[in-house]
């Protein structure tokens, strides 16, 4: 076995990672004057939410917001404040053994979970077990990989064992899914416990009101990670995240100060609202852009000529201008630009064009006959099957694409379903464009389900260019295994610029996630996802 | 009369079980898997490998009793009902009879405020109106109702909450957390009903004083006040009472745009979610309670009407 602790390994992957261009993390976003402010403890902050937590257990559930309400509450074992950086959580070290099967990991000794139970090797052999055991339901069986068991060596000394190296395993340990809970509460609750989480976080569960959620500081939290540059319990008192459903009633509600912090906004009033000295965060998502994969399969995508006349053809510019009111980046390929690995050459390949787009068309035999405005190839139209489920601006987005395919001639017709319909419609292949989009950490996260065989054949719902190409799988598996920063990313890259030349996939935007908050609120940190930590965050006078 | 209640309560079961069947029935008509969706809800972090999805899907699947034939899961959900639990919620593992408890009051306080502005706002637009018909408080009276049938209840509450918090700030832009804040959300959702019932109100009562019994009862010389409450408006409530039984169930669907427009909490909100997400267990106790509610919303209009006509009686 090599020994590595956290920060000798920290400081290794600190090279590695140089010259990145994601944003860094635990980075306060208030400027100058805040960070001269000296923060006041207690007070409330009031955080407009989009929609109640169906579960608050971050073991079984992980609905994509509901993960910033479990960060308050649940520490990782390890923190990653930059991408493929680690750094000391619950865990102090680790080992990693030399064929990349067996993470040994050495546990804080001081750590009490909120109910008074004390943390130790139990707790986290409690979490793996408990994702791996059917009866739990938990939807994170990804997230614990390839999985085999956890020993506890020692209460304060922990061994995990997996099938086969696995080279995002400590990126997924710093998720929140990978959390430990109290054993004690999660004995005494049973499902019960989605609704009362019992974490060692800075902030304690307290009791719902209606739809609304209480947390309180934990007044004995003294285990940050040292990147946070901060010790002892939070500077806030209380944390009450309040249900708001409709984004319109957010902004008002942050416009009249009865919250005064919010997420999800009105885009169209973005501007206004940081105009009028609110202040807004902008937090680019780390994963998959929003794209429309073209299913490879199926006529008439099946031509790369084609594909690339689609590329051409959307102007990604326009749809950020008119739908995302400019409040969003033009996406250059599968990875956005936060995501470890992605890689900047790529960027434009593909301008918008509708000369080029038309000449691809007319070269791959689609031609426009006279008079009519959709093009043929022996008497058969230029058909374009596009299917879509309706959240969020996705619709608006996918029109306007539509219209602007149309403009070259294409029939290009748009199917707006539900996502099972839409996930039917995928799994049978029976499309030409359809849309993903994914928040990851690392591209190991994405790009395997996005674009390896397997998804394929066994039915997946996210391998949706269809591509099933075995030199690639073995690409995509070997980027997977490796723990070597500078490998992981020049695969990557060989990958991102075979999925843009071969045109698999037509990026429009890379997805933002907004956080308003009123100029009084300070000291937010944000975590490498873009989420908020409100550790050190306080409320100064109006 | 106490038969005729006695009936109407034992009605109530077969309602309720047709109810049970026909909800049961759609959910499963649907082209929606419960665990997709839930699948896809979460759209971050690990993704699953196909074969990981497809173990995890047959797991849920057969953990939820999907896997069982239709009649199976009708059965287990009917024993859920007798029990009172209602099953468990797909998504939080919480009993549903437990997330109905905790969501109800708030929409039943909600749509009985809402019928309460309703009925104060229709009869008293409908009372200035009705008793000077072609005067300029009926026009106004009518112009508003007439704006009241017709704006869409979301664009009322926004415009409202415009107007009465972000500008005027005198009542809170949330629906909780205090006595005024439901205030806004109450009159959103009674002016659709108030508008009719303004327009009921003035109709009958301006034909009512056209009635040969009014122009009696002012030659014997009563006054205006007593020939409006004790010979009029009688004769204009049963009516009115009538079209305030239909307007519950109109509320009770409305509360789920006032709900969301106001953040409220509710069993309204709740059931559109649980639709959405496919959460069938929510979603057939949503329904079994939506339709007890008008159920019992309608016996109680049948049994009022007895008081306020004596002509009426059920034997």
């Amino acid at each position: 076995m090599t020994t590595r602790t956290g920060p000798s390994r920290r400081r290794v992957l600190a090279l590695a990672a140089g010259g990145l261009a994601s944003p860094p993390l635990f980075q306060a976003f208030i400027p100058e004057a805040a960070a001269q402010a000296t923060p006041v403890a207690g007070g409330r902050l009031t955080w407009a939410y989009v929609l109640r937590p169906p579960s608050l257990d971050p073991n079984v559930w992980s609905g994509g917001n509901d993960t910033v309400v479990m960060r308050q509450i649940f520490d990782p074992l390890i923190w990653s404040p930059r991408p493929g950086e680690f750094a000391p959580g619950l865990a102090s070290a680790w080992t990693i053994s030399l064929d990349g099967r067996v993470y040994r990991f050495e546990l804080r000794r001081d750590v009490t979970f909120h109910d008074g139970t004390p943390f130790t090797a139990e707790a986290v052999k409690l979490t793996f077990d408990r994702i791996a055991d059917p009866v739990t339901r938990s939807l994170l069986t990804g997230a614990i990989g390839p999985f085999e068991s956890a020993t506890v060596i020692d209460p304060h000394t922990v061994e995990i064992r997996l099938h086969r190296p696995w080279g995002t395993f400590l990126s997924n340990l710093s998720s929140v899914a990978l959390s430990p809970g109290s054993p004690e509460a999660i004995r005494r609750l049973g499902a019960g416990f989605a609704q009362a989480p019992v974490g060692t976080g800075p902030f304690m569960f307290e009791r719902w009101v209606g739809n609304d959620l209480h947390l309180r500081r934990n007044p004995s939290y003294r285990w940050a990670p040292q990147a946070i540059a901060h010790a002892g319990p939070a500077h806030l008192e209380e944390l009450v995240i309040r249900e708001v459903p409709e984004a319109t009633t957010r902004m008002n509600a942050l416009r009249t100060g009865e919250v005064n912090f919010t997420h999800f906004p009105v885009l169209s009033q973005v501007e206004t609202l940081e105009r009028a000295g609110f202040g807004v965060a902008r937090m680019p998502q780390p994963g998959f852009s929003w794209s429309f994969p073209m299913n490879i399969t199926r006529s008439p995508t099946d031509d790369v000529r084609v594909r690339h006349a689609i590329l051409h053809a959307i102007s990604r510019e326009q749809i950020v201008r008119t739908v995302l009111f400019g409040q969003m980046q033009v996406a250059q390929g599968p990875l956005t630009a936060a995501t470890f690995g992605f890689d900047p050459s790529i960027a434009n390949m593909y301008p918008f064009n509708q000369q080029r787009a038309a000449a691809l068309l007319d070269e791959a035999g689609w031609r426009l006959p006279a008079g009519g405005r959709v093009r043929q190839r022996n008497g058969a139209p230029l058909r374009l099957e596009m299917i879509m489920f309706d959240v969020g601006t996705n619709k608006a987005v996918t029109e306007l694409a539509q219209a602007m395919l149309q403009q070259i001639g294409f029939d290009a017709q748009l199917s707006v379903t539900n996502y099972p319909a839409f996930a039917a419609r995928v799994t049978a292949a029976d499309y030409n464009l359809a849309q993903m989009r994914w928040s990851a950490l690392d591209p190991d996260q994405v790009i395997p389900t996005m674009f390896s065989s397997g998804q394929v054949t066994g039915g997946g719902q996210f391998n949706r260019t269809r591509i099933a190409n075995e030199s690639l799988d073995a690409r995509i598996a070997e980027g997977g295994a490796s723990t070597d920063p500078a490998l992981r990313r020049r695969i990557y890259a060989e990958i991102q610029r075979e999925a843009m030349q071969q045109g698999w996939i037509a990026p429009i935007y890379d997805d933002t996630w907004f956080w308003l908050r009123q100029q009084q609120i300070q000291g937010l940190q944000y975590d490498l996802e873009g989420r908020p930590l409100f550790y050190k965050a306080w409320v100064g006078r109006a | 009369m106490l038969r005729y209640t006695l009936w109407r309560v034992v009605w109530v079961m077969p309602v309720l079980f047709g109810v049970s069947v026909a909800v049961f029935l759609m959910l499963h008509v649907l082209p929606a898997d419960p665990l997709q969706v839930m699948l896809v809800q979460t759209s971050s972090g690990q993704v699953p490998t196909a074969q990981g999805t497809e173990q995890l899907l047959a797991q849920l699947r057969s953990e939820l009793g999907l896997d069982q034939p239709l009649y199976v899961q009708f059965g287990r959900f009917l024993w859920d009902v007798l029990t009172g639990s209602l099953g468990q919620s797909y998504r939080s593992q919480e009993p549903v009879s437990r997330m109905l408890a905790a969501q109800y009051p708030y929409t039943v306080r909600l749509a009985l405020s809402g019928l309460a502005c309703a009925i104060v706002l229709g009869l008293g637009f409908g009372i200035l109106a009705g008793l000077k018909p072609g005067s300029w408080v009926d026009r106004v009276s009518m112009l508003l109702a007439s704006i009241g049938i017709s704006a869409p209840i979301f664009w009322l509450g926004l415009m409202l909450i415009w107007l009465f918090a972000v500008t005027w700030e005198l009542l809170p832009v949330l629906g909780t957390g205090s006595a005024a804040a439901l205030i806004l959300p109450a009159v959103t959702l009674g002016l659709p009903g108030a508008a009719i019932i303004a327009r009921l109100t003035r109709q009958n009562l301006a034909a009512t004083f056209k009635e040969d019994f009014i122009t009696t009862a002012r030659a014997k010389g009563l006054p205006g006040r007593i020939i409006l409450l004790k010979h009029a408006l009688p004769n204009v409530m049963l009516p009115v009472l009538t079209i305030v039984g239909l307007q519950f169930g109109n509320l009770m669907t409305g509360t789920v745009i006032v709900e969301t427009v106001f953040s409220r909490p509710g069993i309204g909100r709740m059931g559109v979610n649980a639709i959405l997400q496919s959460d069938y267990p929510v979603v057939q106790g949503f329904a079994l309670v939506i339709a007890a509610t008008y159920v019992v919303a309608n016996l109680v209009v049948d049994l009022a009407y007895t008081r306020i006509d004596p002509r009426i009686r059920y034997d």
